[in-house]
């Protein structure tokens, strides 16, 4: 432990950089579920969390998860991969992710994280890097299942060492002998089939997307791409409803959600690059949450069930008359029209403009 | 979100409140006695409920939980006691003294009320969890009935018109339109504060924002959990399995987990209530829908397990939580649902004047003016066919061969036989197909065939297909005999072992093998 | 490639189609992209395989495709018979060759063709099997429609075109997405799907689109999973509008996608009159201009009849059908779901995106625009607000169907998206003036 302050700050700016660098997917995603708005976005890059941000507004958070369900991710989880992942691996050969009779298991998660050995990023990543070098080489002698390897994916501007962790990834023979790796994620979901919850389920599907789009540039970036081949496909891990039972649902056409990682990251960079003014990316900073406070919102249903700006923006709607009271498709018909101007339109009034002719026409007044 | 919706919710906000939907009511609100309410409270993370309410309408809840949501008897006794007043709610078989039969008067309905489509889904969990348990001890019986009814009830929520199952904020969405942001009234509270809250808008939207922080749905306030829950079971399982005495810990949990449970119990409640004082009218077609209702209960439910009891009466099998893995049964369940979907509006619109206006404004109805009343047929038959005016730009879903029925006159049918566009109309030509001798209920009152029908305005709206779709629904397994049968009712069984956190083993046997292998469930 | 390998293929696939069926095979599989003599091959093969002896029911999507199918049939020589309902009246440019018969206890013993609509078929119980049971258009069949058809036949030929428009699916189906069966889903789909049925499936592509234009082929692609050629010759289409009019453009055989701007407060909802006026304007100027059409080296003037316009809400139509109605009803004017198997030499069709701002998972399905983008034989203008590639470019697709299923989001949105992306590639995006 360092004893000076000096020391002390260093030690907290790394274990905030530490802390970001985890939340990189949890941030990318955030910041997909409204991307025109400036706040969301500023809070994504500089990883300022929202709920911070309400507490300096006087907000109370609401969103926040359960310590019942944490314990039981991370249960499932640790039973996945307990004794050289057993069950994980009775699961994915009974689906053919794997060959019957498959073997081998390397764990690269974070001793945090529920690994064994490996205690930090650098580490991990070394680690994993080192496992990708072996793969170059066939698949025959190398590991089956693989837990946590860890990638970074260079976009260095916006996104500063932004890091993720692949919960699970198989290694199988591809018809050319190359290793082919194919990523999964690992959900405490119960599968319920067609009533799995859709919201889980693209969000599992999103970061299975993330992570094969990293592993793509991971092989790529070390020279490896033509000896290796990530598949194009992935499996998912949930569980059976009520039971630790994983359900492992394989061959999920990852293809779109890679490519969705891809531009989606493109266009975070392009976005932010307008926006943002340092590097400064400790998510305690004043500035910085002054700065999400204050940007410009762009304030739509979808809010509600993330953001804990929303009362705020939700408020100042209020004050405004604005349309998005009533939700996004009355906001976007009457556009910037009041709901009370809307009303008198409804009732007849005559129209100031041709943009309220033709509103009263879209109403069916005219 | 069409014109005329956006325009409800405007005049919802002039309102300051929220205004009726339709002019009738589309669901069957059964007697107090009739309505049990149900409420669930589950562990987040876990499938399993932590604690149940139930009651009737009339009689008030009771309120039962478990110390650990986690633990598997101690659920188990909670859902079997559950079980025995559901299962004689419903009046299913071997489980009440009074089970319903085939052919039950529509006044008989019982119904389930949940408070949103969450809730709902628990009875999902509950098929999951228990319709082919092999665990459970004594109780065995009773949960596997827990499962097979919990999972009859959630798969006949999807379909269409279906009166068993309510959710309590779904029916109030179907009667209201709410001045508000449609994502925020999925939440029961918010929408009972908006309809019960007397004063101006400002006092109904402040009391909704204020009910919306308090969760309805079966998992509790993560916040809760954190500060006092999570210790509190932490601390009763180390009692327990240290030997010592937790009940007082236990009693601590229940103290929490009550109030949580009585607050979405009395929620569902009122909302019943709000809808059962309602000064709209049922709809008069509703009653068909229970006729149907009680069919699929019979058909789909009451008769397997009548089966399951006495194998002689016949082959039975139980659907599977997940799907229909055995073609037949999932192209016929298939077409069942599209039956009721077609059959639906029908049902209802003929005494709905606003469900009519909405259809015209879609193009599922037309209004008109008769311009020719002809008789095409010969001898005595009668083929009378009229032509039928509409104005330019008309919004319709006309086309040759198309059935439609008189608005106000179900019943009566006609077909398409030509449409003719011309520059400041559009003619349409129908034949009478069905009651064509038959006076309609509508306008003049008069025959097809009479003349003084020119120079009227009728209104048609679609026919539905129902009937035919049903018949489709039934040839499905009909078809197994057929020479294409390979290829079109080919089998994929699929079995599942769930592996439990000891170790032990629960299968659920498919339907294709026990439809095709006979193997029990 | 030139015509002579491309007709080629065809031949060499309806020969293998035919070996396979005649040698016993008990199922085959064509994909058609559009245009592509569909109904030609069909027509040949049945009447091909009537000739050796079969007895075929063949089944079409509705009345006027079994019209049009017997008229085509009883021309090849084989007998034909046109099987009615009993309210059905037989049209007046039916064959009079044709057999009409409503009575299935009529229907021929021997060699013959049988033609239906599915809706007959599927409620029919057959006394005698027939050899084969074809489907017309088979990708708008739901797999719960060929269930009920196991009656007629132990062998199976399903032909149609897998870009178009899937069954429409009103109910709640989430129970059925995860069924090894889905009743749901497209029947061809399904079994196209089904690694089981890979050995006894013959499975056949038809090599070339004949309908569009040589230059309007490859706009079409992104929307399909199987490569196909143009087989119209390059230059060999157009719509030439004289001088240096707004719409010359059309002259190069390659779709124009004609854009209104986007009100700062977003677009109309429902209808957009402005855009409806807009097609009638477009109309106006080019049939006022003298516009000629150009086909396989035959010109002649375009009139109203030659043009046909699509959009994909009924309401919208109803406004389009005002603003056209100087030209109606030569001019038809109706929803990708009735053009379905149908051309002109002119489309007009509105862009489905042209007023979402917020496209849903129904928007971004990429059917309805495969339709409307593959119905012309010589031009093709997309009418649109200009906020599309805005809209694409920020959609971000989630990915939420049940287990198993396919990214039907995604690749609708990546079509979209590649789709548009050449149209501004090309510079075939202009604003109307």
């Amino acid at each position: 432990m360092p004893t000076t302050d000096r020391g002390r700050r260093v030690t907290e700016l790394d274990e905030t950089r530490e802390e970001a660098r985890r939340n990189t997917r949890g941030r990318f995603e955030q910041w997909a579920k409204n991307p025109t708005c400036h706040a969301n976005t500023l809070s994504a890059v500089h990883n300022v969390r929202l709920d911070a941000a309400a507490k300096a507004a006087g907000l109370q958070p609401s969103f926040g998860q359960s310590p019942f369900a944490i314990a039981r991710g991370n249960w499932f989880e640790a039973g996945l991969f307990f004794d050289d992942a057993a069950k994980l691996r009775q699961a994915l050969e009974r689906k053919s992710c794997l060959p019957a009779g498959s073997t081998g298991f390397l764990d690269l998660r974070l001793k945090m994280n529920g690994g064994t050995e490996v205690t930090t990023v650098d580490q991990a990543l070394e680690r994993t890097s080192a496992w990708l070098q072996r793969l170059s080489a066939g698949p025959t002698g190398t590991e089956s299942i693989v837990a946590g390897p860890m990638i970074k994916i260079p976009k260095g501007v916006i996104l500063p060492e932004a890091l993720l962790i692949i919960d699970a990834a198989t290694v199988t023979a591809d018809p050319s002998g190359r290793a082919k790796v194919t990523v999964g994620e690992v959900k405490v979901f119960p599968d319920r089939g067609g009533y799995t919850d859709a919201s889980q389920l693209a969000s599992a599907r999103a970061q299975a997307g993330i992570y094969r789009h990293a592993l793509d540039l991971a092989v790529k970036a070390t020279g490896i791409a033509e000896d290796v081949v990530i598949a194009r496909d992935g499996f998912l891990v949930f569980t059976w409803p009520g039971s630790n039972s994983p359900s492992v649902r394989p061959h999920e056409d990852l293809t779109y959600q890679a490519i969705r990682a891809e531009r989606g990251f493109e266009r975070l960079e392009r976005v932010a690059s307008e926006l943002v003014r340092d590097e400064d990316f400790s998510a305690d900073n004043p500035t910085l949450v002054e700065r999400v406070l204050h940007s410009e919102t762009d304030y739509r249903e979808a809010c509600l069930s993330f953001c804990d700006l929303a009362p705020r923006c939700h408020r100042r709607a209020m004050e405004r008359d604005d349309a998005i009271l009533l939700g996004d498709e009355i906001k976007r018909v009457l556009g910037d029209t009041t709901l009370t101007r809307a009303i008198e339109l409804l009732n007849g009034v005559d129209p100031d403009d041709d943009r309220e002719q033709d509103l009263q026409r879209q109403l069916g007044l005219a | 979100m069409s014109r005329r919706e956006i325009t409800k919710k405007l005049r919802a906000w002039e309102a300051e409140r929220p205004i009726p939907r339709y002019d009738t009511l589309h669901h069957a609100i059964v007697s107090p006695d009739d309505a049990l309410v149900v409420t669930f409270v589950r562990m987040a993370g876990e499938s399993r409920p932590w604690g149940i309410a139930w009651g009737t309408a009339a009689s008030g809840p009771r309120i039962v939980s478990v110390p650990d949501g986690r633990v598997r008897d101690d659920v188990s006794s909670l859902c079997a006691e559950f079980a025995e007043d559901l299962l004689d709610h419903l009046r299913v078989h071997n489980w009440t003294y009074d089970p319903a039969g085939q052919k039950e008067d529509t006044s008989r309905l019982r119904q389930v009320w949940l408070p949103n489509g969450a809730h709902i889904e628990m009875l999902h969990q509950l098929s999951y969890t228990y319709s082919q348990t092999k665990f459970g001890g004594a109780n065995q019986d009773i949960l596997r009935a827990l499962g097979r009814v919990a999972g009859w009830m959630f798969r006949e929520t999807a379909r269409k018109g279906s009166q068993h199952v309510v959710s309590a904020s779904g029916a109030l969405n179907d009667a209201y339109v709410f001045p508000a942001q449609d994502v925020r009234t999925a939440h029961l509270g918010f929408q009972l504060a908006w309809l019960e809250t007397v004063g101006d808008r400002t006092h109904r939207m402040a009391a909704a924002a204020d009910a919306e922080t308090m969760t309805v749905s079966p998992t509790l306030d993560p916040d809760l959990d954190r500060r006092v829950l999570s210790d509190l079971v932490e601390r009763w399982q180390l009692v327990r399995r240290d030997g010592g005495e937790a009940s007082s810990t236990a009693a601590s949990i229940a103290a929490i987990l009550e109030p949580e449970l009585v607050r979405r119990w009395e929620l569902t409640r009122r909302a019943y209530s709000l809808l059962a004082a309602n000064d709209r009218p049922v709809n008069p077609g509703v009653r068909w829908l229970i006729e149907e209702s009680q069919a699929e209960f019979w058909g789909q439910h009451q008769r397997i397990e009548l089966r399951l009891n006495d194998p002689s009466l016949g082959p039975a099998f139980v659907a599977h939580p997940e799907t229909d893995f055995h073609g037949s049964a999932a192209a016929s369940r298939y077409l069942t649902y599209e039956a009721a979907d077609e059959a639906f509006v029908g049902r209802l619109i003929h005494s709905d004047p606003e469900l009519f206006a909405e259809a015209v404004d879609a193009g599922d109805a037309v209004r008109g003016e008769v311009v020719r009343v002809t008789d095409l047929g010969t001898g005595r038959a009668t083929r009378p066919v009229w032509v039928l005016r509409l104005p330019p730009g008309v919004t319709h879903r006309l086309r040759e061969n198309v059935r439609l029925t008189p608005y106000g006159s179900s019943g009566h049918e006609v077909i398409v036989l030509d449409l003719d566009v011309t520059e400041d109309a559009l003619d349409v030509t129908l034949e009478w197909t069905g009651l064509k001798t038959r006076p309609l209920s509508v306008g003049l009152g008069a025959k097809p065939d009479a003349s003084i029908w020119v120079g009227q305005q009728v209104a048609f709206v679609t026919s539905d297909a129902a009937d035919l779709t049903r018949r489709r629904s039934s040839r499905v397994w009909s078809a197994a005999k057929g020479p294409g049968a390979w290829l079109t009712h080919g089998k994929f069984p699929t079995q599942i072992e769930i592996l439990d956190d000891d170790g032990r083993s629960d299968l659920l046997v498919d339907d294709v093998r026990q439809i095709v292998a006979g193997e029990p469930a | 490639m030139s015509n002579t390998t491309l007709d080629d293929q065809y031949t060499q696939l309806s020969e293998d189609l035919l070996d396979f069926l005649i040698d016993g095979g008990k199922l085959a599989v064509i994909k058609a992209p559009p245009g592509s003599g569909k109904t030609f091959t069909l027509v040949e093969v049945l009447s091909a395989l009537a000739r050796e002896g079969s007895r075929i029911a063949l089944g079409c999507q509705t009345n006027s495709q079994v019209d049009d199918v017997c008229n085509r049939l009883v021309k090849k020589g084989a007998l034909t018979v046109r099987f009615s309902s009993s309210t059905y009246p037989t049209p007046d440019d039916l064959d009079p060759h044709v057999l009409v018969i409503r009575d299935k206890k009529q229907l021929p013993a021997g060699p013959s063709v049988v033609v239906g609509t599915i809706a007959k078929w599927a409620l029919t119980d057959i006394l005698d099997p027939f050899d084969l049971f074809a489907v017309d258009e088979a990708w708008q069949m739901s797999w719960a429609d060929l269930m009920q058809c196991a009656l007629l036949s132990e062998r199976f030929l399903l032909i149609g075109d897998p870009g178009q428009i899937p069954p429409v699916v009103t109910v709640d189906a989430r129970r059925w997405d995860t069924s090894p069966r889905a009743p749901h889903l497209a029947a061809p789909t399904v079994v196209v799907d089904e690694p089981g049925l890979a050995s006894v499936r013959f499975l056949g592509e038809l090599p070339a689109c004949r309908r569009l234009p040589h230059e309007a082929v490859e706009f079409i692609k992104p929307f399909y999973d199987f490569d196909f050629a143009a087989y119209a010759d390059l230059g060999a289409r157009g719509i030439d509008v004289p001088g240096a009019h707004r719409f010359a453009q059309l002259g190069d055989g390659r779709p124009l996608a004609v854009t209104l701007p986007t009100p700062s407060n977003g677009p109309p909802i429902e209808v957009d009159h402005e855009l409806a006026a807009s097609a009638g304007t477009i109309v106006s100027a080019i049939l006022d201009a003298g516009a000629m059409l150009r086909v396989d080296g035959k010109t002649r003037p375009l009139v109203a009849s030659d043009i046909g316009v699509s959009s994909t809400h009924r309401v919208m139509n109803a406004t389009l059908a005002s603003a056209l109605a100087p030209w109606s009803p030569a001019l038809r004017v109706d929803t990708p779901e009735r053009w379905q198997g149908l051309e002109r030499p002119l489309m007009i069709a509105i862009h489905p995106l042209s007023g979402v701002t917020d496209p849903s998972a129904f928007d971004l399905e990429t059917g309805r625009l495969c339709v409307m983008a593959s119905r012309q034989q010589a031009g093709l203008i997309l009418l649109t607000r200009d906020h599309v590639g805005e809209t694409l470019a920020n959609y971000v697709p989630s990915a939420e169907q049940a287990p198993g299923r396919p990214d039907v989001v995604g690749r609708g949105h990546d079509a979209h998206l590649r789709f548009w992306g050449a149209l501004v590639d090309k510079g075939r995006v202009r604003t109307l003036t």
